[in-house]
């Protein structure tokens, strides 16, 4: 008897918090943010706690990245070394094109005026295996509005998907969720990118004609187009396949992202007002 | 009391995992220490208070995360839930039997919160695989759970008999 009442108590404790989880999962899953001054009130309740244990743990972590990361630290510099060397030459290039440029710009009166951006520093990766997204020490108060593209020296790693008054989220553009309007400048082809996952290449199903001349190695960057949320040519990262859809009528096209997503450390917010 | 030791439970639990585990990826995937408290919970004290716990850390986790909240949450009552309910069961003496209940309810609970996550359409089931984040949560909160059973013996009362938990 004082079992099944035992039990009969327990089930009830589920029922109860089950529903519970199940209205905040209807609350909160629109996205339109009644509960967002209690996430921001916890969030300012275990800052100290989080600082705290960050200076205590920090050691730990990086000591981790050295144990498990020097593999990949030599074949980095050695594949750094071959980059810088042909860098230099692309530089002098670049040199010579930018000016080339510079007069051309100055004879059509187009305005060179590119868009401002902010720099921020992460606060925080990941914080658990299905958390897809970064924070940044910037966010409303520096004029950094939701849709806004965030980029690193690499070229385009993501968007602002929330911003509070000092902070925001970065979900990167490997996730499945993650759409951009992309192009391939050497053919003047146009389509449309979206990510695949953590670890994972970008791919472009849609926009491409199966007859376009895209072919392994060519950069890809953002569109700027339509209603696209981010400023035209951004570098996105390079093809590395180029295949014919099951339907033959488009290229599907997979992109490597050039930035390094695995250590992100500053980037810059392109401020950027997305359409409305 | 009770309350206010759960609680520190919770936010050291969470230190951990926002400043310490999430910082060590195997394989992409991280471990998931938050989830641990609601197993260790229901194994030391029964279904009702391993939900109750396990709410608790889900709510809190969820609050940090990016992910709309109350799914930890529901991953975490359940789970803590069928902690308690299987636990009740079994005769328990050997050490290792938290241990392994801890790597098996941790196991199902991240493929629970990758199923219901799906479903909400968060794209849990692409990325990082499955396997490895299973792998890893499971085997870290083995490690974990003699601690973490420790803590619940701190924190909890048994209502019935109006003292903590003692070791069986």
């Amino acid at each position: 008897m004082a079992y099944s009442r035992r039990t009969g108590r327990s089930r009830f404790t589920l029922f109860l918090l089950v529903l519970s989880s199940l209205t905040l999962l209807a609350v909160d899953l629109p996205g339109t943010g009644p509960l967002k001054p209690v996430r921001r009130a916890f969030g300012v309740v275990f800052s100290p706690f989080r600082s705290a244990g960050n200076s205590v743990f920090k050691p730990v972590a990086d000591g981790w990245h050295g144990m498990f990361g020097y593999g990949d630290l030599k074949k980095e510099n050695a594949r750094l070394r071959s980059q810088l060397e042909k860098n230099t030459s692309d530089q002098a290039r670049l040199k010579q094109l930018q000016l080339q440029n510079d007069e051309l710009r100055k004879i059509a009166g187009v305005k060179a005026g590119t868009d401002q951006t902010v720099t921020a520093q992460v606060t925080s990766g990941r914080l658990s295996s299905f958390d897809r997204t970064i924070e940044i020490d910037q966010g409303s108060g520096q004029g950094i509005k939701k849709g806004m593209a965030v980029i690193t020296e690499g070229g385009l790693i993501g968007k602002v998907s929330r911003v509070s008054g000092g902070s925001s989220t970065v979900t990167l553009l490997t996730e499945p969720t993650f759409d951009v309007g992309v192009k391939v400048p050497r053919t003047q082809d146009q389509g449309i990118a979206h990510g695949q996952g953590q670890g994972r290449p970008l791919l472009i199903e849609d926009g491409i004609p199966a007859k376009a001349q895209v072919k392994r190695g060519d950069d890809i960057f953002t569109s700027g187009t339509d209603r696209s949320f981010y400023p035209p040519g951004l570098l996105i990262g390079k093809v590395t396949k180029v295949a014919t859809s099951s339907d033959g009528t488009a290229l599907v096209v997979t992109v490597e992202p050039s930035a390094d997503l695995s250590s992100i450390s500053y980037v810059k917010v392109v401020l950027r007002e997305p359409p409305a | 009391m009770t309350q206010a030791r759960v609680a520190a439970c919770i936010v050291i639990a969470l230190v951990l995992q926002v400043c310490l585990f999430s910082r060590l990826p195997i394989a992409g995937a991280r471990a998931d220490v938050p989830l641990l408290l609601g197993i260790a919970a229901g194994f030391v004290a029964g279904a009702d208070k391993g939900a109750a716990v396990g709410f608790a850390s889900g709510v809190a986790f969820d609050l940090l995360l990016p992910t709309p909240l109350g799914l930890s949450a529901l991953t975490y009552t359940v789970v803590g839930y069928a902690a308690g309910a299987l636990g009740g069961s079994v005769i328990r003496a050997a050490w290792w039997i938290p241990v392994v209940t801890a790597a098996t309810a941790s196991a199902a609970g991240v493929v629970l919160y990758a199923l219901v996550g799906e479903v909400l359409g968060q794209a849990t089931l692409s990325g990082v695989s499955l396997t490895a984040i299973v792998a890893v949560v499971a085997a870290v909160n083995a490690v974990l759970a003699p601690v973490a059973v420790w803590a619940m013996r701190w924190s909890l009362v048994d209502d019935t008999a109006g003292r903590r938990y003692s070791p069986r």
